[in-house]
């Protein structure tokens, strides 16, 4: 019964959402602000074309690439730099440096690092490493609050019982920081996606971003907000996903939250 | 353990998926995009923007995939001038259309880059308020005026209409403005006027609330807004391939302003539409005939121009003489012109031209690769743009691969 009312809430505030839109944007053609069954017209047109979910896919590629490879470089990263000072001294200044920078200021450095690559479409690499700097700083931050904040007498009953190295890591530290770091991560694909429209600014032929930024030049606004109602959705799905990971993974270790 | 090759799995199967649909990997489709490096066929990306200037690009790329004889020019749709010179200059694009004063700071620059021909001519508008009272540009003294690009001829010509109508330097403020928010700009006042490429400018007007105030025919007859630009190291590499580019360019604006109405190959009328070849693309006949309907049909596809067919027609043809797709060879004293200009403005000042230190016509055009070019070279380009043979004559809507088997 909560869960149908916590439900119904929901599709109240989107509906009423929507309805503010319709009225807002009442009687408008292509070429001004579009209206939601406008858009929503968009949206089959795309799919119609078949080109709806070959960007799906691309966007998906561009930006689970990013993501996967920021997690496997920034998770230890930012382990090493909660654990170690020396680390934390060499590293913590340049993360601090690099972390305020816009991903789309590093747009024509992204395209000329990865010129002339010929084993893969070099826009793809220049837009999975804007994807990889926008979410690698936000884990990279979450990993090492995480270790920082492990309460202290975990650490000493492990040293009494003299566990050290892999294990300390493996046993110890990973398992207690481990909610924090999936909130972090869960985060910062929130922010992957969000850039998507950003990354694929540069040369590619595909992708929901891609999309957004031809229609503007098509001069087809339905179809950019096709594209926003598709990215809007599938962030939804993304993160619900890495809610489900966050929660098993947990729930393994009994502290899921419910 | 378990979630991990779960997300392994999920990441190489998007991979792969990818790869297919959008990189054309794992397929014998010719559509697809494809590498440079094809087998027998010789295969070069040529990178535009969606815009009516660049429509010989999509005509050529659709002329080459419908032909045997001709290497195979992909037609890459760039949104954004940063993005197309950003390509260029990693390395990963060598052919393209870019505004002709963009193309000289490129190469001033030190991006070993040459025009090899021109794309079009005129197809530039200076548009105002329906409403407004602006009559020539002397009513637009003290007003501001959006500009597509700092590096962009439209921004010459203004130069050029200041000198005319003697004003003070600081008589007109120029706005960096990107095409597409153009209408959207003048609509809501941010400028009194803007100067851009088709279809932007005609975009108000189709809306109905821009008035074009001149065509830059009337204004600077036969103006060059983009060129045909390829680098150095493909001029090097592979000549032929530049020839070949530089000489369909050149047939496609051949058809498009002097071909008759015969459909170009891959195109169907509606009544030949069940008995021609299935993979031909059928164009209305309401829709017109004339080769610019046929290329505004053609370039209003997915793979090309993605664009409401309609607003191409409307670019196309009113007045047809908007734009033009013929004398596209390089002329010296049409560079001068743009180069004085150019240096007065400032767009060399990071390397000021002077007598130690000389540009011209030669550093940045190369024109060998039109004058070297026979028409004999031609023939396929030349029958598929337009001159048939009379068999097709008689039977004048069929589409060229039937008439072959």
């Amino acid at each position: 019964m909560k869960r149908i009312r916590k439900l119904l809430r929901g599709l109240a505030g989107l509906g009423f959402f929507v309805l503010c839109w319709q009225l807002a944007t009442w009687g408008n053609s292509r070429t001004d602000v579009p209206g939601p069954w406008l858009a929503i017209q968009g949206v089959s047109e795309l799919a119609g074309q078949g080109l709806l979910w070959r960007y799906v896919v691309a966007s998906l590629f561009r930006v689970m690439w990013g993501f996967a490879l920021a997690v496997l470089v920034g998770v230890p990263l930012g382990l090493a730099i909660g654990r170690s000072r020396w680390v934390r001294e060499l590293v913590n200044p340049l993360v601090q440096a690099l972390r305020p920078i816009s991903p789309i200021a590093w747009l024509p450095i992204a395209v000329l690092v990865f010129g002339g690559v010929r084993w893969w479409e070099p826009s793809d690499l220049a837009a999975i490493f804007l994807i990889f700097l926008a979410s690698i700083f936000p884990i990279i931050t979450a990993a090492t609050s995480a270790v920082e904040g492990i309460d202290e007498k975990y650490l000493r009953v492990a040293a009494n019982f003299e566990i050290g190295g892999f294990a300390m890591l493996f046993q110890v530290i990973l398992p207690a920081a481990l909610p924090q770091i999936l909130t972090g991560l869960r985060l910062a694909l929130g922010i992957a996606w969000v850039v998507l429209v950003a990354a694929e600014m540069l040369g590619v032929q595909s992708g929901l971003g891609f999309q957004i930024n031809d229609s503007r030049n098509n001069l087809r606004y339905d179809l950019v907000v096709a594209a926003m109602l598709v990215i809007s959705l599938i962030g939804i799905c993304l993160d619900a996903a890495m809610a489900r990971i966050e929660n098993s993974a947990l729930s393994r270790r009994g502290t899921a939250k419910r | 353990m378990a979630a991990l090759i779960k997300i392994f799995f999920a990441l190489v199967t998007v991979t792969l998926l990818h790869a297919h649909f959008n990189l054309g990997m794992f397929s014998s489709s010719t559509d697809a995009p494809t590498s440079e490096l094809h087998e027998d066929r010789k295969s070069l990306r040529v990178g535009h923007l969606p815009v009516t200037c660049h429509l010989t690009c999509p005509v050529t790329s659709w002329v080459s995939k419908h032909s045997d004889e001709h290497s195979e020019f992909v037609s890459w749709r760039y949104t954004s001038w940063p993005a197309l010179t950003e390509d260029i200059d990693a390395g990963n694009l060598d052919a393209g259309f870019i505004l002709a004063p963009l193309a000289m700071v490129m190469q001033r620059q030190g991006t070993p880059v040459k025009i090899v021909h021109l794309g079009h001519r005129d197809g530039t508008a200076m548009v105002v308020k329906k409403d407004s009272p602006y009559q020539t540009f002397a009513d637009l003294r003290g007003k501001r005026i959006a500009i597509p690009h700092r590096y962009s001829n439209q921004r010459i010509l203004i130069e050029k209409l200041k000198d005319q109508f003697q004003f003070a330097d600081n008589e007109i403020t120029l706005i960096d403005y990107p095409p597409p928010e153009m209408p959207a700009g003048l609509r809501s006042g941010q400028f009194d006027a803007y100067i851009v490429g088709e279809p932007f400018a005609a975009k108000a007007e189709v809306d109905g609330f821009g008035r074009v105030l001149y065509f830059t025919k009337d204004i600077w007859p036969n103006f060059i807004s983009c060129v045909l630009v390829v680098t150095e190291r493909l001029i090097e590499r592979d000549p032929e391939i530049v020839r070949e580019l530089v000489q369909g360019i050149s047939a496609s604006g051949k058809w498009l302003d002097e071909g008759d109405e015969r459909l170009i190959a891959g195109l169907a009328s509606e009544q030949n539409a069940t008995s021609s070849a299935s993979n031909a693309v059928v164009i209305p006949a309401a829709f017109g005939r004339t080769p610019r309907m046929q290329a505004a049909w053609i370039a209003s596809r997915q793979e090309y121009y993605n664009q409401d067919p309609e607003l191409l027609k409307y670019v196309l043809t009113r007045p047809v003489d908007r734009v033009s797709y013929s004398q596209l060879n390089l002329a010296r004293e049409d560079f001068a012109e743009i180069q004085t200009y150019a240096e007065r403005l400032g767009f060399f000042s990071f390397r000021p031209v002077t007598e130690n230190d000389p540009f011209d016509f030669d550093d940045y055009c190369d024109s060998s690769f039109e004058r070297s070019g026979e028409w004999e070279l031609q023939l396929g380009e030349e029958s598929v743009a337009g001159v048939v043979d009379d068999e097709m004559r008689l039977n004048e809507a069929m589409p060229r691969d039937e008439v072959r088997e």
